[in-house]
């Protein structure tokens, strides 16, 4: 979020500097334009008006000088008459001879005692090049008394003349004195910028003849480079001038070499534009106001609620509490409930399969206990021990070995999964041994299918429900009445199952109910482990689906019918089941089925009590 | 400590908001503040409309249109010290951010101005204040009266080779109680001092009626005049040759004492520059008005001595200002 305030503070900053830039470039276009038009025109005023200038001095020269002798009254008429109607633009017409003397002048004013014309640059110039007209910088009128006691600035226009005097002609010149402010106020009209820019003329050589400071560039508080800039061509200069960077618009005056200069300082193309420059910066402390709005939101609603879930799910898997962090938006909120809830769930199937486990080995440690039952050992030996006393040795024998077979299967290498074979065995060894300590008060008898030998089976399943049977079923039975234990088993579809079945005592309907249920059942004789725990281990291994089934009426007999999968006994599938893994079917499917693992967990806590 | 966290990262967001958001308050107020009022000057000086003040009147201008400030030349005549006050009034009641002004002749002045202007910046002009006043405590922009005087008195010397003995000189001096004319006359005697001059006799405030039969019974082989306005009088009298072949010399700032010294009615002059005094002036007052905090400063205006083949030189020319 950081990174995208900082992108979106650069960028607008950068598009504000853009525009900003573009802007000034196109006002500045725009001043320079404008300040070209502004010199093209007045550059135009000024010309037509030395223009009409010029034209009075022709035609005082050629209407009148030269037509007129001298001595005719009529020329100063008619120069008066022209000086009449010029008169707003001009402060005098005077005539002189070649040697300075005053011929005619009007307005009629007389002549200062000694103004040495002859020595003035305008009588100069024009005598010096008879051919052209000249026209003066402007300069205090020095020839007239004037009874107000003022003084004129002009601009003068002089020429050479032929004098018609008494029918002879001589040399003199013509001075057509241009009242200055006429140029003065063309030039003032163009100088009423408040930006800093500025017009002025100056002559070729770069003498002032206007300028908005030209009294104190007189003075000398004020510079100008008019010398450089009466050098240059018409055209646009940029240059530096006192620290100062400006563009310069210069344009000759025809007629008189006369320079018509524009000068824009850089601060002007600025000056109409600050606004331009608060607005581009009030842009971006806007967009950064929003920003921060914008970041601390997203920040509060989706960054920071991320965060403290990442953060919450890291101190989870570091071993801490699962306190799942639950805020922010309504999809952060329900990510963190389906984290908490998926680490509830991980943690509840943790904990059952450390229960399974627990169970497991309890149930593994109950069989245990019963493949080393003390009693049925004791009574086994002591059994084998009177058949040696007695001589027995033959049936002795016979016992020694059928009990080491079941001691054997027993064992079974640690394992407790085995072939329904050796499960067959087992019992068989136990019923033989079962048969000579009871003097074959009952008999038994295996129908089993050969095929289901190669299966897998939960090991001592049949032991303990024939050890029941004997008990609680024929034990107690005379030789005469036939007490029977039948042992069958099958393959049914996908199942093996497996019966014990007596013609015993058999037991009250709600007692065979029990019997798989409660686990307060105190067995008064045997190994101690009941039915409840052979339906258990089955059940932990296959699931809930398995098991055992007690079917019971009393003196009639007792049938425990015990049905698993059937899987083939190979030590691939061996090692699976014991690991908890039904061959082709999902760990947790078996796992959901939380009622068979309930009930060995509730079995196991309340423990099985000999 | 995560809540403190937390609670310190409120704190610097609300922080910057608040900063920015007085930013952006505050370029608004910019933005729309619309033009600021031109403050504005109000220049008063005796005879306002005289051709002294001319070359004065376009260094004023010059340096409000450079500084792109109002200024208001007020229209007098005579000024005494109570109608100097009721003017002074007039103007900052109409508005004037600070005045230019030419002490009248009198005493009483300089308390006048104080107690008139209060907070108003004012720039004296011309002179400190009348003779015998106190010392002024306001900033002064003039010539060094003193020095003109001695410069008239070293421009006599130098027209006669420094010899003056048994030469006589009059005084024309009609404003005694203005600090400048005391000045300028003490430069002018201290300058003359050691040369043989005497000064045969002294005009203060004498009726113009009476100068004539002075010039004629008591005739003077020079006449010193102190101020613009005697030495246009005593030119007017020599054009009018009622001063009996006395050459003139002055102090003097005006097209028309100029026009005097075209037409040898004059000898020579001392000028003081009055652009330089009107562009200085305001340049000062400029700066207060731009800057509050600053200090008006006085300072000396230069003069020069002119002589008749001066006058149209490019030097001097720019002596001759518009009317």
């Amino acid at each position: 979020m950081a990174a995208f305030t900082v992108v979106s503070v650069v960028l607008t900053v950068a598009v504000s500097l853009i525009l900003y830039n573009r802007f000034y470039a196109a006002s500045r276009e725009a001043t320079v334009r404008s300040a070209q038009s502004v010199v093209m025109q007045t550059r135009e005023n000024l010309e037509d008006y030395l223009v009409s200038m010029r034209r009075i001095s022709d035609a005082v020269n050629f209407n009148v000088v030269s037509e007129i002798d001298l001595t005719d009254p009529a020329l100063e008429q008619e120069m008066g008459l022209i000086y009449e109607s010029h008169k707003d633009h001009l402060i005098s017409i005077a005539l002189y001879d070649g040697s300075g003397s005053l011929l005619a002048a009007v307005p009629v004013i007389s002549q200062k005692a000694d103004p040495d014309v002859t020595r003035q640059g305008w009588f100069i110039d024009a005598m010096d090049e008879i051919e052209n007209m000249h026209f003066s910088t402007p300069h205090v009128q020095n020839l007239f008394d004037d009874a107000t006691y003022s003084y004129h600035w002009v601009i003068s226009l002089s020429r050479a003349v032929e004098i018609t005097d008494s029918e002879t002609t001589r040399l003199g010149v013509l001075l057509v004195d241009m009242n200055y402010s006429a140029v003065s106020q063309i030039m003032e009209q163009i100088n009423r910028n408040e930006n800093g820019q500025y017009y002025y003329l100056c002559d070729g050589e770069g003498n002032i003849i206007w300028h908005p400071k030209q009294i104190l560039i007189r003075e000398g508080y004020a510079k100008e480079d008019s010398a450089a800039a009466a050098a240059r061509a018409d055209g646009v200069y940029r240059e530096t001038w006192q620290g100062e960077k400006r563009e310069l618009v210069i344009r000759s005056i025809s007629y008189t070499g006369w320079k018509l200069v524009g000068v824009i300082p850089d601060s002007s193309f600025s000056y109409g534009i600050i606004n331009v420059q608060y607005f581009a910066i009030l842009q971006c402390i806007l967009t950064l106001m929003m920003l921060l709005a914008v970041n601390r939101i997203v920040a509060g609603r989706i960054s920071r609620p991320i965060l403290r879930l990442n953060d919450s799910v890291a101190a989870y898997e570091a071993g801490e509490k699962p306190a799942i962090y639950i805020g922010g938006s309504a999809e952060i909120r329900h990510l963190g409930r389906s984290v908490q809830h998926s680490y509830e769930q991980i943690d509840s199937l943790m904990r059952q399969i450390v229960e399974e486990q627990s169970e497991r080995r309890r149930s593994e440690f109950d069989a245990l206990q019963s493949q080393i039952n003390p009693h049925f050992l004791y009574n086994t030996l002591d059994s084998i021990t009177w058949m040696v006393e007695g001589g027995r040795n033959e049936e002795a024998v016979y016992m020694i070995s059928e009990l080491a077979k079941l001691l054997r299967i027993s064992l079974s290498g640690g394992h407790t999964i085995i072939r329904i074979g050796d499960e067959l065995q087992h019992s068989r060894s136990y019923m033989n041994i079962q048969k000579m300590r009871y003097r074959d008060r009952f008999r038994v008898e295996f129908q089993t299918e050969k095929d289901i030998e190669e299966f897998c089976c939960v090991k001592l399943i049949l032991q303990p429900i024939l050890e029941n049977a004997i008990y609680y079923g024929v034990g107690d039975m005379d030789a005469e009445d036939g007490g029977k234990i039948l042992v069958s088993g099958k393959k049914e579809e996908e199942d093996i199952v497996l019966t014990v079945e007596d013609n015993g005592a058999g037991m009250p309907e709600e007692m065979a109910a029990r019997v798989l249920t409660d686990s307060t059942i105190v067995h008064r004789r045997g190994s101690g482990v009941g039915l409840l725990n052979v339906n258990r281990r089955i059940q932990l291994i296959f699931g809930a689906a398995y098991g055992l089934r007690v079917e019971s009426e009393p003196d009639c007999g007792t049938r425990v019918t015990v049905r698993f999968p059937a899987v083939p006994f190979t030590a691939e599938n061996q090692k699976r089941l014991e690991q908890g893994k039904l061959p082709g079917q999902e760990e947790t499917q078996r796992k959901q089925d939380g009622t068979a693992e309930a009930q060995v967990a509730q079995s196991t806590r309340n423990g099985v009590q000999t | 400590m995560k809540h403190d966290r937390k609670k310190d990262t409120r704190m610097l967001f609300l922080l910057a908001e608040l900063v920015l958001g007085i930013a952006a308050a505050g370029m608004l107020a910019v933005m729309f503040s619309g033009e600021k009022e031109t403050p504005k000057a109000a220049v008063i000086v005796s005879q306002s409309d005289s051709g002294q003040w001319s070359a004065f009147v376009a260094g004023i201008k010059q340096a409000a249109s450079d500084r792109n400030i109002d200024v208001v030349i007020s229209s007098t005549g005579w000024l005494t010290v109570e109608e100097e006050r009721a003017l002074m009034q007039q103007e900052m009641d109409s508005g004037a951010d600070a005045l230019i002004v030419q002490p009248a002749p009198g005493t009483g002045t300089e308390r006048m101005l104080r107690e008139t202007a209060g907070n108003v910046p004012v720039m004296l002009v011309g002179a400190g204040t009348a003779a015998g006043d106190a010392a002024p405590s306001f900033p002064v922009m003039m010539a060094d009266n003193y020095a003109m005087g001695e410069a008239l008195a070293g421009m006599i010397r130098e027209d006669f080779a420094g010899k003056l003995d048994g030469r006589t000189v009059g005084l024309v001096s009609r404003t005694p109680d203005a600090a400048d004319a005391a000045d300028r006359e003490r430069g002018f005697l201290d300058g003359m001092k050691g040369t043989g001059c005497t000064v045969q006799w002294t005009l203060r405030g004498t009726d113009e009626d009476k100068t004539e039969a002075i010039y004629a019974e008591n005739r003077v082989d020079l006449v010193a005049a102190l101020n613009t306005g005697d030495l246009e009088a005593a030119g007017t009298d020599a054009e009018a040759r009622r001063i009996h072949g006395a050459l003139v010399y002055g102090i003097a700032s005006s097209t028309k004492a100029l026009y005097f010294l075209d037409h040898d009615n004059v000898e020579g002059l001392v000028f003081p520059n009055g652009f330089e005094l009107g562009y200085r002036s305001f340049a000062e007052v400029a700066e207060k008005l731009e800057h509050g905090s600053y200090r008006m400063q006085s300072g000396d205006v230069s003069f020069r001595t002119l002589r008749r083949e001066d006058l149209f030189s490019g030097e001097d020319e720019v002596l001759f200002m518009p009317q």
